[in-house]
């Protein structure tokens, strides 16, 4: 039996957009610099798209028990920038089985607008 | 973040494979698997070290993301070869990646990545250029592959 795959709820902060910068190495002032970020046209600094993919790669290890290996393939695209202060929720759904493996849909949702939106291949369950 | 350029930044046509971003190498250490699990807000114990041991931990598999975009970002601060390929690199961002994934990586192992320009087209007002990567441990083992697609707003 396949369970379902729990919610994952994550507040976007400017402490976690300069974490992710330091974890990641990229220092884009369009993340970082207010200023430099409003010059090009937008209202504030936004979050590095890979902040997203890390929640999604969170929500499908947490629901493979921790086992980051069940994990075989991820995509995501990144349909609208995420700013200081959002609140997100990641979510999934089982699409398919196949010899592969379960076929994943994945949302990063803020409020009832999509942010990002893709897929994976995850292990199925034993 | 000890990113060991490998070769040239080469990149004098703008087309797909003219581009070939520069070969990097990343160490994988507990401090980074750390650093990066405490950036998302991740508590799994594998991601965490005990004490000083770190024998149980491997890297978060979105982490791949990390150290697959630095053969890009090296790319993308060659100024010389981003002028010559008419991309305006202060309006790129993230439009999607998509990695499958191999082997795990464990503190103390070594990645090296790879990278090339395989599309490059537009979309409305936005130019996409889709990057084909490749990281590797030192034994050979494959740690992903896939794309990497940056849309120049």
């Amino acid at each position: 039996m396949t369970p379902d795959i729990p919610e994952l709820r994550k507040q976007v902060t400017r402490v976690a957009i300069a974490r992710y910068a330091a974890a990641s190495g990229d220092y884009n002032p369009l993340h970082l610099d207010e200023e430099h970020a409003r010059r090009t046209g937008l209202p504030s600094v936004i979050a590095h798209g890979l902040l997203s993919f890390g929640y999604a790669g969170q929500l499908l290890t947490d629901w493979c028990g921790g086992d980051p290996a069940r994990v075989r393939r991820m995509r995501l695209r990144f349909l609208k920038p995420v700013f200081p202060n959002d609140e997100l929720i990641a979510r999934g759904a089982v699409t398919a089985q196949t010899p592969h493996g379960l076929e994943v849909s994945i949302e990063i949702v803020r409020g009832s607008e999509v942010v990002a939106a893709g897929d994976a291949t995850v292990a199925p369950f034993q | 973040m000890s990113v060991v350029v490998r070769a040239p930044a080469v990149a004098a046509i703008p087309g797909p494979g003219d581009l070939i971003c520069p070969d990097a190498e990343f160490e994988v250490t507990a401090q980074r698997i750390e650093d990066y699990a405490v950036a998302i807000g991740d508590a799994n114990p594998r991601f965490r070290r005990r004490g000083r041991d770190s024998s149980h931990m491997v890297a978060p598999r979105a982490m791949a993301a990390a150290y697959l975009q630095l053969p890009v970002r090296l790319l993308l601060t060659d100024a010389d070869a981003m002028r010559r390929a008419g991309i305006a690199v202060e309006r790129i961002l993230f439009g999607e990646v998509e990695y499958q994934y191999g082997a795990l990586v464990r503190p103390g192992d070594w990645v090296r990545i790879s990278g090339r320009l395989v599309d490059r087209r537009a979309s409305g007002d936005k130019e996409l250029f889709t990057f084909g990567m490749r990281a590797a441990r030192e034994d050979g083992a494959e740690v992903a592959c896939g794309t990497i697609t940056l849309v120049r707003r």
